[in-house]
């Protein structure tokens, strides 16, 4: 019986998010207009804004408290980001160098001719220029 | 008394396991998405900073003389383009014969924050243009930009009227600001302040780039939720979702004066549409592009709808200029089933004879 009543909470969530699914546009598209208002716009802004100042207090408040247990700050671990991100950069550098290095040593000799033509397109494809084809 | 885990604590016990086992199913989809992702053999030609130039290894006997590079947004990764094999427009244009190449921009960090639209419209994207030349022997460039990739795409042909761009192919590319109703209305009304946000974090957060996104249909991301639950039975159907909902929350951080000048000319004075959108003090005129030029959107387009994207076509100065309305979504017209058995083909066949 615990079974069954299992199979039909379980059907029963399947149908409401079903339900939710085939909504879930005009629901959203409700939600953007009342977002559009010039008021509710304002409002999200000013929101953005006033956290944006929050999280610099937050950021300055916890720097000093980190430090005094000597721990990262968030600035500490976007300075290392920083410096894996121009090691990332450099190794890159090396590798195009190497390829371009390992291209000419090829000289082109594996190189496919560039004389493909426009109907090798239709022939292999099957595909076509008229744009109503997919409509 | 109706059922419930409370009156029930064995069924409890066994939805949790039941919760369990999706959880550890997930998990190893999404490892063999990872393994799968961007796997279209390709070599890294270029690296300029963050920017990584890549030439996609041809697979046919002979390539189309004109090689075609593809542009994507700041603020997305790359890879929706080689999303997985069966499911990467790379790997379909490599098969049909193209010659391809991709910049990646990379990510940028806070020392980049001084990277404007300037920057990538007259410095790298010319800079790839010309290692690509140098690489393929050949003068001429096709271009394909999606979304914000499309605006750089746009604008570069625009300054470069006799330059070496043969054709330009554009997805789901916004160019009248006034069609992006939210953008504008959070700029325009007092309230979000875009200086504030570039002074204090430099670059804006990707947290924040997809909270701008979610804030466009607010409700989709806790449908596609309920579409995975009740659709946990059918592995190849999650694994295309996750795919693309993956790569939608992996957002990248938009350079601070890029950000800026974009939210300025573009979505607050609608300057492109104008006349007035500058690069390096050049006012871009869009009437200058005479190349043939394609324009891609989608009919349910919620990033970029159509009231934004449907003036390009009619703006360019090209004779030889199409729109095509696709069904489908934003991500959907680039990576989505349909893309794979009628958009790309239909791409295709468009590009080839502007490739030889």
């Amino acid at each position: 019986m615990s079974k069954n009543a299992g199979t039909d909470g379980m059907d029963l969530l399947n149908t409401w998010r079903e339900w939710f699914i085939q909504n879930e546009r005009a629901w959203s598209e409700e939600l953007t207009g009342m977002m559009k208002q010039n008021a509710v716009a304002q409002t999200i802004g000013k929101e953005i804004n006033a956290a944006l100042y929050g999280q610099e207090m937050l950021t300055q408040g916890m720097a000093a408290s980190l430090a005094m247990f000597n721990m990262p700050t968030r600035d500490d671990i976007l300075a290392l980001g920083e410096r894996l991100g121009r090691l990332e950069d450099s190794v890159a550098r090396q590798e195009a160098s190497l390829v371009r290095l390992q291209n000419s040593a090829l000289a082109g000799s594996h190189a496919p001719q560039r004389t493909r033509k426009a109907d090798a397109i239709s022939a292999e494809h099957g595909g076509t220029a008229d744009p109503n084809a997919a409509q | 008394m109706p059922p419930s885990s409370k009156t029930h604590p064995g069924d409890n016990g066994a939805s949790v396991g039941v919760m369990d086992s999706h959880r550890g199913r997930l998990a190893a989809l999404e490892e063999e998405m990872v393994r799968e992702t961007a796997v279209t053999p390709k070599e890294l030609i270029y690296a300029r900073g963050t920017l990584r130039l890549y030439h996609y290894l041809p697979q046919t006997p002979d390539v189309f003389r004109i090689p075609i590079l593809l542009v994507m947004s700041l603020v997305s990764k790359p890879y929706i383009f080689d999303l997985t094999p069966g499911q990467s427009l790379v790997e379909y244009l490599v098969r049909a014969g193209f010659d391809v190449y991709l910049v990646d921009w990379g990510v940028p960090r806070l020392e980049h924050r001084g990277l404007g639209v300037d920057d990538y419209v007259a410095d790298l994207i010319p800079d790839c243009i010309a290692k690509i030349q140098a690489q393929s022997g050949v003068m001429d460039v096709n271009i394909l930009g999606y979304c914000l990739g499309g605006i750089f795409a746009t604008l570069y042909a625009a300054l470069n009227p006799t330059g070496p761009l043969s054709s330009l192919l554009l997805i789901a590319t916004p160019i009248n600001s006034l069609g992006m109703e939210m953008q504008r209305k959070l700029l325009t009304t007092d309230g979000l302040d875009p200086d504030l946000i570039v002074d204090k974090l430099g670059n804006v957060p990707p947290a924040m780039i997809e909270a701008a996104f979610q804030m466009l249909r607010p409700l989709q991301k806790a449908s596609g939720q309920f579409v995975l639950i009740n659709k946990m039975d059918d592995p190849a159907f999650i694994k295309a979702t996750l795919r693309i909902s993956r790569w939608g929350a992996d957002a990248l951080p938009f350079p601070g004066r890029a950000f800026l000048q974009l939210a300025h000319d573009f979505i607050m004075e609608n300057r492109i549409v104008t006349g007035d959108f500058e690069i390096r003090g050049k006012k871009v005129d869009l009437r200058e592009i005479s190349v043939p030029v394609l324009h891609i959107v989608a009919q349910h387009d919620h990033v970029v709808p159509s009231a934004a994207s449907g003036d390009l076509v009619r703006l360019v100065g090209s004779g030889d200029k199409e729109e095509w309305v696709i069904k489908g979504g934003h991500v959907s017209l680039i990576a989505g089933v349909a893309a794979v058995t009628k958009t790309w083909p239909r791409l295709v066949s468009w590009l080839a004879p502007r490739s030889i």
